[in-house]
């Protein structure tokens, strides 16, 4: 049955109104992080995962916790270390003893079979466990013992790397950071900030979050992200984009070419649409806009627009530098 | 690209997009045709008005007899312009989209539905949400919000640009103020033939009774001819092949009539042809009555030849013989004398001739015409008078000129129409009768403009240059008329041809 123009309006407006409420009910209990807050929420309407770089004691544990209790999803949290296996991640087959005394080979889950899973401190685990955690991420499958173990759905990850303490770390390589979706810094608060949080964690009054969503919400949610429509100016404006980002390429930029280390990758487009989609559904739009881009660019592109040794030691702002080729391809699809 | 109308919402986009199209395309013509047409009025008529200042030369397009022709081309062209720059800047719908999106903050959605309707037959949930999302907001945007105009700051300066370039169509330098702009000037020697033609012309009026349709068109010719030479149309040398020619025909017309205007022309001619021999000994342009006449091979192969085998100031000089002959004539044939005059004329030609008389005639009235020029002068109170023809020319005792005409100036100076009272102020002229009389008379210029004494001070002040009352007077008004009687202590003046009044 075909829905008319106001229903349809009125259904995704009702959609909004339960995101805006996520965002209300998670910002209570984590605060002052209402950027960080939309870049996860946009990242898991995005379908994508999320790698988080703050210092310890941010609450990048809290946010997770929350935002999987809000959207009622299941929470599951791995510390990884360096002595951490694969199998301590997808699970392990096991001899299991029945009542009647048979003995079986069965699959024990490991903590990826969950909804939400928060990897902490990722990069402290060897890159063999961290290739296991990857694999899930980008095909939502788990293989143990030659069978295929689909995961639940929504399946959302938001890794953690601690940018102090890099001794006995194994930092993750460029082809795998590109498969997070977003890399989210989380900053300092601010001393209002800061106050508050003390005054409100340490009281008798502990704010505490309700369920929101559902994961069935959340998965139609994800999908009518993706319906949002872009305009073929903006599509050719983020491709233009992505292509002025590569030093090979003839005719780019003169700071590309000698700055540069490597462009942005394909992901990296399709990171940008799928997340200006998201960004105007969770601002109650339909269409995505030039603003859409510009808000996800930087979570989209701060992990995978990297400078080589050269732009470091010229002080190059990278960040600029994007902001400039961003806007020089959007004047061009005006 | 083309819209898919297959909802209602996105027919209302269609239709918005489409109306803004038109106003741009409507506001862009209007905002062209004003822009173009005020650059264009203005650059004509500045050059209008340089070409008249003598700034630039050989640029005026609206010189022409029906200017307003030349200024209907050019709106045609300007209109022509913008409707190409119209078309050319017609813009497409998804740039319309653009527009609307930028200035009635559509979030993207005008632009995106654009696509979105041009793609999918069967619309997404967001898809159908975002089309009625537009059409609401749409509904309330105006095209005017999308494409503004400023077109009456343009409309205001169009409609100056216009009115100066109207103000230079409409108002001939030459009907200006000497004080505002420069005025137009002809050659003194122009001035003088085209006088000569204009006497000769009203002479033959005077005969048109006789052969009236012959003669009239003649005298028009020659009216033709005298205004031609006015506004500087005819070259020196083609207007003596002309006007050899006309006399020529002229010539030949009255020698075939029996008439007293072949009579008198036959007098004319001799007493030029006489003069002529006697102050140059060369030969005449136009012989009255001579195989070498109206059939000179001379003058006819001149003409189609494009040269003359005649100086140009002989025929001038004899066409001045030739008019003031004429007119000594008619002033002999009054209605007192008509009877004589058919008998008596040779004899008064040929004395004219041997006396000298032409050159009393050209002095007196000279002197007369001078004097009518500084007082009409003085009465405007433009301090100097200009000097007049007689002044500047090199009239020299050896230059045998018509009655009131100038011998022609190898380097001629330019004199003002008005001043010489060819126009509106007064022209006054004077010839001597049998009886060594003055006779002053205000000769009819120009055909449809009357010559006007502008005060009855400076007639009177003119006649007072000849010191003595004038026998009778031509064409001036009868209160003027009762002026100069008073006057000169109540010694009454005749009228002239046509006039009723005689000297008592």
């Amino acid at each position: 049955m075909t829905m008319s123009g106001a229903a349809a309006r009125a259904h995704i407006q009702d959609v909004v109104e339960k995101l805006t409420s996520v965002r209300e009910m998670v910002g209570r209990v984590v605060k002052g992080q209402d950027r960080v807050l939309t870049e996860v929420l946009t990242a898991l309407l995005s379908g994508g995962h999320v790698l988080i770089e703050s210092e310890p004691g941010l609450g990048k544990t809290l946010l997770v916790k929350t935002l999987g209790l809000v959207c009622g999803m299941d929470f599951s949290r791995i510390q990884f270390t360096p002595d951490l296996m694969p199998a301590d991640i997808t699970g392990t087959i096991s001899l299991v003893h029945d009542e009647v005394g048979r003995t079986s080979a069965q699959f024990q889950r490991g903590p990826v079979f969950a909804q939400m899973l928060l990897a902490d401190e990722i990069n402290r685990a060897t890159p063999k466990t961290q290739s296991a955690l990857l694999e899930a991420m980008q095909e939502h499958t788990v293989t143990v013992a030659g069978h295929r173990h689909q995961l639940p759905v929504p399946f959302f990850v938001l890794a953690t790397q601690n940018p102090i303490e890099m001794e006995g770390t194994y930092s993750l390589p460029e082809a795998q950071v590109d498969r997070f979706f977003f890399k989210v810094d989380i900053p300092f608060p601010p001393k209002a900030v800061l106050r508050e949080i003390v005054e409100t964690t340490t009281g008798a009054d502990y704010a505490e979050a309700t369920q929101v969503l559902t994961p069935e919400e959340v998965v139609s949610a994800q999908a009518l992200v993706r319906e949002v429509p872009i305009s073929s100016n903006l599509t050719g404006a983020v491709v233009d984009f992505v292509a002025s980002t590569q030093p090979s390429l003839p005719g780019v930029d003169d700071r590309v070419r000698r700055y540069v280390r490597f462009g942005v990758s394909p992901r990296a487009a399709q990171t940008l649409v799928l997340g200006a989609k998201a960004n105007a559904l969770l601002a109650g739009r339909y269409a995505v806009t030039a603003d859409d881009i510009r808000a996800v660019a930087m979570p989209a592109l701060r992990h995978r627009f990297q400078l080589n040794y050269e732009g470091w030691a010229a002080s190059v702002d990278a960040v600029e530098l994007v902001r400039e080729l961003l806007d020089r391809a959007f004047r061009d699809h005006a | 690209m083309s819209v898919v109308a297959s909802d209602e919402n996105v027919r209302s986009l269609a239709y918005f997009l489409e109306a803004v199209r038109r106003r741009h395309v409507f506001v862009t013509l209007a905002a062209a045709v004003l822009s173009i047409g005020s650059v264009t009025f203005l650059a004509a008529a500045v050059a209008r008005l340089a070409a008249r200042l003598g700034l630039i030369s050989d640029f005026d397009p609206f010189a022409a007899d029906l200017p307003w022709i030349a200024a209907l081309w050019l709106f045609l062209g300007v209109l022509t312009s913008g409707v190409l720059w119209t078309v050319l800047r017609r813009p497409r719908l998804d740039t319309v989209a653009a527009w609307s999106d930028e200035r009635a903050r559509l979030d993207g959605l005008a632009r995106t539905g654009l696509e979105q309707a041009g793609r999918l037959s069967t619309p997404s949930l967001v898809t159908r949400a975002m089309f009625q999302e537009l059409a609401d907001r749409l509904s309330g945007v105006t095209p005017a919000e999308i494409v503004p105009h400023r077109l009456k700051l343009r409309l205001v300066q169009t409609a100056l640009c216009g009115l100066a370039f109207a103000l230079a169509m409409t108002v001939p330098i030459r009907q200006t103020s000497t004080r505002s702009v420069a005025p137009v000037s002809v050659p003194s020697e122009a001035v003088t033939v085209a006088a000569d033609l204009l006497r000769l012309a009203d002479v033959l009026d005077v005969h048109a009774t006789d052969e009236a349709p012959l003669i009239s068109g003649f005298a028009s010719e020659l009216r033709g001819l005298a205004q031609q030479t006015l506004e500087g149309r005819l070259e020196t040398q083609a207007l003596a092949s002309l006007l050899t020619d006309t006399l020529d025909r002229l010539a030949s017309a009255a020698q075939a009539h029996e008439s007293p205007l072949g009579q008198a022309l036959e007098l004319a001619f001799a007493a030029a042809a006489g003069s002529e021999t006697v102050d140059h000994g060369g030969p005449q342009p136009f012989q009255f009555g001579s195989s070498e006449g109206a059939t000179s091979p001379t003058a006819l192969e001149a003409q189609e030849s494009g040269t003359t085998d005649f100086a140009a100031d002989d025929v001038f000089r004899t066409l001045g013989q030739v008019a003031a002959s004429m007119e000594r004539q008619v002033s002999a044939t009054t209605p007192d004398s008509v009877e004589e005059s058919s008998s008596s004329a040779p004899s008064q030609a040929s004395d004219a001739v041997a006396s000298g008389g032409y050159y009393t005639d050209w002095n007196e009235e000279m002197a007369l015409a001078q004097s009518a020029r500084n007082a009409a002068i003085r009465e405007r109170g433009q301090g100097t008078a200009v000097a007049g023809a007689a002044e500047r020319s090199d009239d020299a005792p050896g230059d045998a000129a018509g009655g009131g005409a100038q011998p022609l100036l190898d380097a001629p100076s330019d004199v003002d129409i008005g001043e010489l009272g060819l126009g509106v102020d007064v022209a006054l002229a004077a010839t001597l009768d049998e009886d060594g009389r003055t006779h002053a008379y205000v000769p009819n210029v120009l055909p449809g403009s009357l010559p006007i004494a502008t005060t009855s001070g400076a007639l009177v002040s003119a006649l007072v240059a000849g010191r003595e009352a004038p026998v009778g007077l031509e064409r001036v008004a009868v209160g003027h008329r009762d002026l100069i009687t008073a006057y000169f202590g109540g010694e009454s003046v005749s009228g002239g041809p046509g006039d009723a009044n005689e000297r008592r």
